[in-house]
C-alpha cells in the first residue's frame, strides 16, 4: 500500500475514537407545538436528549417508556467500534491490501447489521402498544423511520446519523475510496486521476471535522415587515421589541416583552435552547441591548404594543430622562419580568 | 283625541326647542371681540354654542371642559405647529363640528393627538378633518361617543412613529361611522372596547392595519372598506365580534392578509369580500367562528387555517381564482367545511342535486410543502408540482384527510346584494368635507 493510504487509514481509524464521546444516532420529532423539535440522541452506551419528553407524549398512545435497559446492544456497541478501530490500525501498520478489504467489508456489515437491528427495535416499539392507552387510533402504528422522514399523526419524525455516526460513515467511505485507489494502482492506471481520488477522500475526511457554527449578534428588526412570533402583529413601534437567538441560531422576534415571556412559557422546548435574549432600547430606536444588561422601567403611561408597559434602557441617564417625565413608574429586574405573566 | 296628540306634539316641540336655545350662541376668532379661542371657551357656559370664524389659528392646545357645542365656519384651521396637542376634551356632552385640525406635536412619553377625548361621555365629532397629526382622534376611558364623517390623513411616510388614525382605548358604546383614515399606523385601533360599532368607514394605505382589535369584545363592524394597508385587518384576543359586509383588498406582502384572526372565539365573518390579498384570512388559535357567504377572489391563499383552530364552520362561501384555497400546518383538522363553491373542483354531479358527488379537498400537497419550506414557492406552476398535486389528489397521503368539503356546490353561489349601508340614511347637518391639501399651504 502507498504511504498516503496507510496514513489516511490510521487517521480515519483514530478519528473514530471520538465516537465514544459524541452521539451516534439521532431521532427528531417536530409538531406545531414543538417548533424547535424534540431531539433524542443515541450514544454508544446510553440515551440522551429529550427522550423523557418523548416518553411523556408517547405514553398517551400507549408506547412503552424508552430507557437504557431497552437496548441490550449498549453492552457491546463500544466493543464493536473498538474492534473496527483496531482492525483499521492493524491494516495501516501492516500495509496489507487484504486487511484493507476486510476493513471495508466489516464496515459494510456493521452498517447493515445496525440498520436491521434498529428496524427490528423500531417495529417492536411502534407496534407493541398498550391496549389501555388514552388515545387509540385504529390500525395506526408508530414505527419510527429507520432513516429519513416520516409523518406520525401530527408529528414529523426524522431518524438519521448524528456526529458519531457520520464519523464512522466517513471513515468507511474513505476506506472504500482508498481500497479502490489501491486496486487501481495495481492495474497501473493514470496517476492524475488517482491523485484526485485521494484528494476527494481527504476533503470528505476534513469536512467531517468542520462544523458550520458561526457567532451571531442580534438580527435587526425590519419594522413594518417582520411579525411577532407570538401574537403575529406586524412590528411597527421602534421603541419596543425583543428577540431570542437560540443555540441553533434560529431568530424569534417579538413586538413586546410580554409576548416573548408568554411564548417561552408556551414553548418550553424553545426556552431550553435560548442562547441570548435581546430587547430594543427605548431611547435609541431599533438598537438592541442584551436583556440581562437592560434597565427595565414599568409605568402605566408607557404604551407598548401589547400592553406590557415596560421600556428598556441601556444607560441610567436615558432611563432617568424618561422616568422624570412619568408620574408613576417602577424599575424592574428581568427575573421579575420573567415570572410576572 | 287628535287635539290632545297635537297639543303634546306642540308642547314637546316647544320644550325641546327651549332646551336647545337655553344656552347662548356667540362667535369667536378673527374679527370678533374674542380673538383667543381658549378665552372664549373659558367664558362659555355649559349649553352654549361657540362658533369659530374662518381663519388659520395657531393658538396651542385648546381645552374643552364644559358641555358646549364648538362649531366652525368654513375653513377654520387649528394648527398645532408640530408642538402641541390641538383639542383636548374632558367635559361631557360636547359637540365638535367642521374643523380642520393639523400639525400636532410628537412626544415619546405622551400620545399627542389632533382631538383627544379623555374620561368623559356623550361626545359628537362630526365633519372634521385631521391632517398630519401623530394620533388623529384619540378616545380614552369614554362612553357613548359618535364619530361621524371625519377625515384623517397622517404622515406615516415621513414619520414611521406616527400613531393611529382613530385610537380607542378602554371605551364602551362608541359609534364610528363614515370616516376615512389613511397614512397612519393603524387606521382604526380598538383596545379594551366593548359594545361598539364601526360602519361605512374607509381605511386605506395605513402602515400596519386598516383596523386593529385587541381584547375588544362584542363589537360589530360592517360595510367598511380596507384597502392597501400594510397587513389588512387584525382581530386579536377577542370574542363575539361580528364582521359583516366588509371588503378587504390589496393587502400584499410576506406576512399580509385580509384579516388576521388570532385567538378569536364565538364570532361571525359573513358577507365579506376578500380580493387580491396574500392571504384572505389567516387564523390561529380561533374557535367557533361562523364563516358564511364570503367571497374569496384572486388571493394567494384564500384561507390559512392553523392546526390550533377548532370547531369553525366554513359554509356557503365562494372560492374563485385563488392560487391556494386552503392551507394548514398540521395533520389533524377539526373544522367543518361544507357547501362551498370551489372553482378548482373537478368532480361531477351525476345525480343532479346541485352538489358534487365526491368530496373536495381544498388543501393541495404543494401548499403543505410551502407551509414548511417557503422558498419552494419558486417551483409553483411547474410541471413537477402539477404532477405531485394530481398524485396526491388521487391517493391522499400527506394532506389532512379530514379537511374536505363533503358537499361542494357545482355552481357559484349567488349572494343577495349587499344591503344598503345603515349610515346612508343618517342626515348630514353641515357640509361634507373633502380632504383638501390646499388647506396646508395657507
Amino acid at each position: 500500500m502507498k504511504p498516503i493510504t496507510r496514513i489516511l487509514i490510521a487517521l480515519s481509524s483514530l478519528s473514530m475514537i471520538a465516537t465514544y464521546y459524541v452521539p451516534l444516532w439521532q431521532i427528531q420529532l417536530w409538531a406545531p407545538q414543538y417548533p424547535e423539535g424534540l431531539n433524542m440522541k443515541i450514544w454508544h452506551n446510553h440515551l440522551g436528549g429529550a427522550f423523557d419528553i418523548i416518553n411523556g407524549l408517547n405514553h398517551y398512545i400507549g408506547m412503552r417508556l424508552i430507557k437504557d435497559e431497552m437496548f441490550p446492544e449498549f453492552a457491546y456497541i463500544g466493543i464493536l467500534i473498538g474492534i473496527y478501530i483496531a482492525l483499521g490500525l492493524i491494516t495501516s501498520i501492516s500495509g496489507k491490501i487484504n486487511l484493507l478489504k476486510a476493513f471495508v467489508v466489516t464496515g459494510v456489515l456493521y452498517g447493515v447489521a445496525a440498520l436491521y437491528d434498529f428496524y427490528r427495535w423500531g417495529y417492536d416499539y411502534g407496534h407493541n402498544l398498550d391496549p389501555h392507552a388514552a388515545i387509540q387510533v385504529p390500525g395506526m402504528s408508530y414505527q419510527p423511520p429507520v432513516i429519513g422522514y416520516k409523518n406520525l399523526l401530527n408529528f414529523t419524525a426524522y431518524s438519521g446519523p448524528d456526529i458519531g455516526g457520520w464519523i464512522i460513515i466517513a471513515a468507511s467511505i474513505v476506506a472504500t475510496f482508498l481500497l479502490v485507489y489501491e486496486l487501481l494502482i495495481d492495474r497501473k492506471r493514470k496517476k492524475a486521476e488517482l491523485h484526485m481520488t485521494g484528494k476527494i477522500a481527504l476533503v470528505v475526511l476534513a469536512s467531517t471535522f468542520i462544523s458550520s457554527c458561526s457567532a451571531q449578534g442580534p438580527s435587526p428588526i425590519q419594522f413594518g415587515k417582520d411579525e411577532c412570533t407570538h401574537c403575529k402583529m406586524t412590528l411597527t413601534d421602534q421603541k419596543f421589541g425583543a428577540e431570542i437567538i437560540t443555540t441553533t441560531n434560529k431568530v424569534y422576534k417579538y413586538d413586546d416583552v410580554n409576548c416573548l415571556v408568554n411564548y417561552l412559557k408556551a414553548y418550553p422546548d424553545v426556552e431550553k435552547k435560548v442562547k441570548t435574549i435581546y430587547i430594543v432600547d427605548y431611547s435609541n430606536a431599533g438598537n438592541f441591548i442584551p436583556v440581562t444588561e437592560a434597565l427595565l422601567l414599568y409605568s402605566e403611561e408607557i404604551r407598548s404594543p401589547m400592553g406590557s408597559a415596560i421600556a428598556a434602557f441601556s444607560t441610567i441617564q436615558d432611563r432617568d430622562a424618561i422616568q422624570n417625565q412619568l408620574s408613576l413608574s417602577e424599575t424592574l429586574t428581568w427575573e421579575k419580568v420573567k415570572t410576572s405573566y | 283625541m287628535k287635539k290632545l296628540q297635537l297639543l303634546i306634539l306642540i308642547t314637546s316641540a316647544f320644550l325641546l326647542n327651549f332646551s336647545r336655545t337655553q344656552g347662548k350662541q356667540f362667535f369667536c376668532g378673527k374679527g370678533t371681540s374674542l380673538p383667543y379661542i381658549q378665552v372664549a371657551l373659558d367664558n362659555a357656559q355649559s349649553g352654549d354654542t361657540l362658533i369659530v370664524r374662518t381663519g388659520h389659528y395657531k393658538q396651542g392646545n385648546l381645552f374643552i371642559k364644559k358641555s358646549i357645542s364648538f362649531l366652525a365656519e368654513k375653513n377654520v384651521l387649528l394648527d398645532g405647529e408640530n408642538k402641541y396637542e390641538i383639542l383636548t376634551i374632558t367635559g361631557d356632552q360636547v359637540c365638535i363640528k367642521g374643523f380642520t385640525i393639523m400639525n400636532s406635536g410628537v412626544m415619546s412619553t405622551k400620545d399627542l393627538a389632533g382631538i383627544k377625548i379623555l374620561a368623559c361621555r356623550n361626545i359628537l365629532l362630526e365633519n372634521n378633518i385631521v391632517i398630519n397629526c401623530n394620533f388623529g382622534i384619540y378616545l380614552s376611558n369614554t362612553k357613548h361617543c359618535l364619530l361621524r364623517n371625519n377625515r384623517i390623513k397622517g404622515n406615516v411616510v415621513q414619520d414611521p412613529n406616527t400613531g393611529n388614525g382613530i385610537h380607542v382605548w378602554k371605551a364602551d358604546s362608541i359609534q364610528i361611522i363614515k370616516n376615512e383614515s389613511t397614512g397612519q399606523r393603524d387606521g382604526i385601533y380598538f383596545e379594551f372596547v366593548t359594545n361598539s360599532t364601526i360602519i361605512d368607514n374607509f381605511s386605506h394605505e395605513n402602515l400596519r392595519y386598516g383596523l386593529h382589535f385587541m381584547f375588544s369584545h362584542s363589537n360589530t363592524y360592517t360595510n367598511n372598506q380596507f384597502t392597501k394597508n400594510g397587513a389588512g385587518v387584525a382581530v386579536m384576543y377577542s370574542h363575539h365580534v361580528k364582521m359583516y359586509h366588509n371588503s378587504f383588498d390589496h393587502n400584499w406582502g410576506s406576512s399580509a392578509y385580509g384579516i388576521l384572526l388570532k385567538d378569536i372565539s364565538d364570532s361571525e365573518v359573513m358577507f365579506n369580500k376578500f380580493e387580491y390579498n396574500s392571504a384572505g384570512i389567516y387564523m390561529e388559535g380561533s374557535n367557533r367562528i361562523k364563516m358564511e357567504q364570503n367571497s374569496f377572489y384572486n388571493n394567494g391563499w384564500a384561507l390559512r387555517i392553523q392546526a390550533s383552530c377548532t370547531d369553525n364552520f366554513i359554509n356557503r362561501n365562494n372560492f374563485t381564482g385563488n392560487t391556494f384555497d386552503v392551507s394548514t400546518n398540521g395533520e389533524t383538522q377539526l373544522n367543518n367545511f361544507s357547501n362551498n363553491y370551489w372553482d378548482k373542483y373537478e368532480g361531477y354531479d351525476l345525480n343532479k342535486d346541485g352538489y358534487g358527488d365526491i368530496p373536495y379537498r381544498p388543501v393541495s400537497l404543494f401548499s403543505m410543502i410551502i407551509e414548511q419550506l417557503p422558498p419552494s414557492l419558486l417551483l409553483i406552476r411547474s410541471f413537477m408540482v402539477y404532477l405531485l398535486d394530481k398524485a396526491e389528489k388521487i391517493i391522499p397521503s400527506l394532506t389532512p384527510i379530514h379537511l374536505m368539503d363533503e358537499l361542494p356546490q357545482m355552481r357559484m353561489i349567488k349572494f343577495k346584494e349587499t344591503k344598503k349601508s345603515l349610515s346612508s340614511t343618517l342626515p348630514y347637518l353641515y357640509y361634507q368635507p373633502k380632504l383638501n391639501i390646499q388647506y396646508l399651504k395657507t
